[in-house]
Order: C-alpha cells, then sequence, then structure tokens
C-alpha cells in the first residue's frame, strides 16, 4: 500500500509517494538525486551514503518510510559546479579522485564530521570516513584533502 | 523486505504493542540495517519504535542504562557509556561495523536477533548486563543477559526497552574483535573481565562469538578463579578453552585458524590483565 513520506532534501521539502518496502537509495534516485550511488546495496561500500538528521547513513540498507518529517542532505545539496564546497575544492585540488563513484558519499561523510567537528585529528578523519570503500586511490590523499578542507571551513586557508 | 505492505509510526508504546497483536506478520524497527537488506521475510507490517523515546542513556545508582533505540555512535559519544567497565563498553561500540553503520544500529538491534557477527553481546555478557523487555501485554521484565542470550533473544512481540549496565569499574575488563578490515564481519569477537583481589583472581567472566553464538565460557571462568596473577598457568587454561568451544564452519576461514586465533587473543588479555593488576 502506497504512503506520501513528508521529508526535507537539501532545504526542499518534498512529498513523495513511496511503497513501505522501497529502499531509501532507490526512491532518492527515482525522484532525480543520482549522485547517490547504487554500489554493492549491502551496506558494505557506502557510496549511497547521505546525511539524514544530522548523522550520515547509507541509504541502501534503510527504508524510505524510516525518513518520514526528516532532513536530508544529498551530494547535490552542498555544492554546484560553479560554487563547489570547501570540501569538494580540497577533493579536486589535493587530486584525490579517480573513477569518482565513492566520491559523492565520502564527502557527505567528511560533510558530517567536519559539521560536528570543525578541526578533526587525522585519526578522527580515518575514524569517520570508514564507511567509505575506494578501490582506485587509497585513503591518505582524501584524509589529506579533508584536513584542507577543515582548515578552508575555518578560514585558515 | 519485499513482502512489506505497512510502515507504521506508533504515538506511544501502548500503541506499538496494539499494532504489533493485530497483525501475524508484525515486527518492531529501529535502524533497520538488517530488515532493509533481509530479502528472505514474510514481515507485512513494521512498526517504527525510533520516535518513541526510547533512546536515552542514564546514569544512577552503580549502573549506566540505555535505551533500546540508542545508536552506536549515541553510545560511543556519550560520557556516561565511557564509565562503564574502565571504557570496555565504549570500546566495543567504537569496533562495530563502520561510522555510517554505527549511526544507524541501534542496542537493541544488536541484542534482539542473534547474529553471531554482532559486536555487544559478548560485553553484555562479561559485564552480567540485564535486558529490560516489555511483552505483549505490556509487562516488564528484567533478563539476565546470559538468559537472554541462552533462551535465543527477543520471543515474539517482545520489545526490548533497555539495558542496564553494572558501571563495574573495580574489574579489569578487555574487548576485542579481529577481522580482515574495520568493516568487514568479525572473524572472532571476545570480551574478558576479571575481579581481583590480594593478587588472586576471584571471578571471571569469558565470552565469546562469533566462533559460536554469543556466550559465556565458563569452564575457562571456573579454572581462571583461584588462580595468582603472578602465576597464572596459562598453558591449562588454554586446554581448557579449547575444549569448551565447538566452533561453527565459517567458509571463509578454517576451524584451525579461529582456534589458534582464540588461544593468541585470550592469551594476550591475561597478559593485559597481569600488566595491569600488578
Amino acid at each position: 500500500m502506497s504512503q506520501i513520506l513528508h521529508v526535507t532534501i537539501n532545504g526542499e521539502q518534498k512529498e513523495i509517494s513511496i511503497e513501505p518496502d522501497e529502499l531509501l537509495l532507490d526512491v532518492l534516485r527515482r525522484v532525480g538525486y543520482k549522485g547517490v550511488k547504487r554500489g554493492c546495496k549491502e551496506g558494505a561500500c557506502g557510496t549511497c551514503t547521505i546525511i539524514l538528521n544530522g548523522y550520515a547513513v547509507k541509504s541502501c540498507i534503510m527504508l524510505a518510510a524510516q525518513a518520514e518529517n526528516g532532513e536530508i542532505t544529498t551530494i547535490e545539496g552542498i555544492g554546484t559546479r560553479d560554487n563547489p564546497h570547501p570540501i569538494q575544492q580540497a577533493f579536486v585540488d589535493e587530486g584525490v579522485v579517480q573513477c569518482g563513484f565513492c566520491i559523492p558519499g565520502m564527502i557527505l561523510s567528511a560533510k558530517n564530521l567536519l559539521d560536528k567537528n570543525p578541526n578533526p585529528t587525522e585519526e578522527e578523519i580515518s575514524f569517520a570516513l570508514d564507511g567509505n570503500l575506494c578501490r582506485c586511490t587509497g585513503y591518505s590523499g582524501q584524509i589529506k584533502a579533508v584536513k584542507a578542507a577543515a582548515e578552508a571551513i575555518r578560514g585558515e586557508k | 523486505m519485499k513482502n512489506v505492505t505497512e510502515y507504521l509510526y506508533p504515538s506511544d508504546l501502548s500503541q506499538a504493542l496494539i499494532l504489533y497483536a493485530e497483525h501475524e506478520e508484525s515486527a518492531y524497527i529501529a535502524g533497520g540495517t538488517h530488515l532493509a537488506a533481509e530479502s528472505r521475510n514474510n514481515t507485512k507490517r513494521l512498526i517504527d519504535i525510533t520516535r518513541l523515546g526510547l533512546n536515552e542513556i542514564i546514569d544512577g545508582n552503580g549502573e549506566v542504562q540505555v535505551g533500546a533505540t540508542a545508536t552506536i555512535t549515541e553510545m560511543y559519544s556519550s560520557p556516561e557509556i565511557s564509565k562503564v567497565g574502565n571504557g570496555v563498553l565504549k570500546k566495543a561500540c567504537q569496533l562495530i561495523a563502520d561510522t555510517p553503520l554505527r549511526n544507524a544500529i541501534t542496542l537493541g538491534g544488536n541484542i534482539s536477533r542473534l547474529y553471531t557477527w554482532v559486536g555487544l553481546p559478548v560485553v553484555l555478557l562479561t559485564l552480567d548486563a540485564e535486558v529490560e523487555i516489555m511483552n505483549l501485554h505490556g509487562e516488564r521484565k528484567r533478563v539476565p543477559a546470559a538468559d537472554h542470550f541462552a533462551n535465543g533473544g527477543v520471543k515474539d512481540g517482545d520489545l526490548i526497552l533497555k539495558v542496564r549496565f553494572p558501571v563495574r569499574n573495580a574489574w579489569f575488563h578487555s574487548y576485542e574483535k579481529f577481522s580482515l578490515t574495520t568493516a568487514d564481519y568479525t572473524w572472532l569477537t571476545i570480551a574478558f573481565a576479571a575481579e581481583v583481589k590480594d593478587g588472586k583472581i576471584t571471578d571471571a567472566r569469558l565470552a565469546v562469538s562469533r566462533i559460536t553464538k554469543a556466550t559465556r565460557l565458563k569452564a575457562v571462568e571456573n579454572a581462571l578463579i583461584g588462580q595468582e596473577i603472578a602465576n597464572i598457568d596459562v598453558e591449562s587454561l588454554l586446554t581448557v578453552l579449547e575444549s569448551s568451544v565447538d566452533i561453527v564452519k565459517d567458509f571463509r576461514v578454517s576451524k584451525e585458524y579461529r582456534r589458534q586465533l582464540l588461544g593468541v587473543l585470550f592469551k594476550r588479555m591475561i597478559q593485559k590483565l597481569q600488566e595491569e593488576t600488578k
């Protein structure tokens, strides 16, 4: 039986018709948020990561109905090509993107960290990114990029 | 969750119980990390219990009470959790899955179904925690963790409300998870706790999971009691340890490997006990 999901996505209030068994990942992609990537679909790779109510979560292993009255941020909501978010800019500047498939989830995990902790240690960055697998580049560059983004956000760069 | 036809949001606990009782194929959902990935499931009605205020973490009377829908991240970040077992509960939370999963996984979800790979049951066992459960008639009961796991977890319609963790800081505590990567399934999870008085072990708890269902190894605990810290007979303990676990099959790793692993991690815990209680 279909139901209406009331949710705010990237600051816009939405009413979306969903099925009770639909995954949040599938709903977000269906309504146009294609930056939320479908990877493993079993909660392992993290490329489907979004921010829900202030916490990074994997949208492939949660039902859309769980997000009722929630606030979602996807990669589409944090920057544009002309005006990228400091984390996006840092990923470009540090050259830590190859195929790019893991990057939306990784950037949202990084944003979730920096929103709460604007001056994280390397260990804290590594802990925050531990749910996002990158099969191209490894992780040291991305950790460096998050540190650089933190400095930029703090106005030190 | 291909068969789900209803997803409901009760406004309070009593409504949750009513919604559950009126449909034969009901299930409660909190973090949903397993339910959402489950393809073989007959559940038709899901009842969301994350909006009922069941996520409080309260410190008092020598115990810390943790609500069933507290996420692992909420537990890990809580100063109250750091007080339990000299930080052993916080360490267990740190080693569960990965950050986005810890943001979703709840305490109740981690202990309601008896999956061997989940991280918290062994530490509930070594801390002698109690699980507070409400049945479909609204009756509350407190179940020792050892009984909860031995009896197969929650019964149909039972709802975990909270877990009471004794602070128990006078004991030595240790917890280890062995996995190939941070986010990979564990190969062995082990927790150990010991009370030491006048240089002797006076009480002990040892629990393992993944190599078998979460269980206390009472033969090893009994063999530990009375041993002098300075002269622990590790070799004979290892013999008892080996014979006290019937290791289950795992297609990724042999029983022999995990038997060896169990011995190594246990020995390291004993060494740590000796160092910390000199």
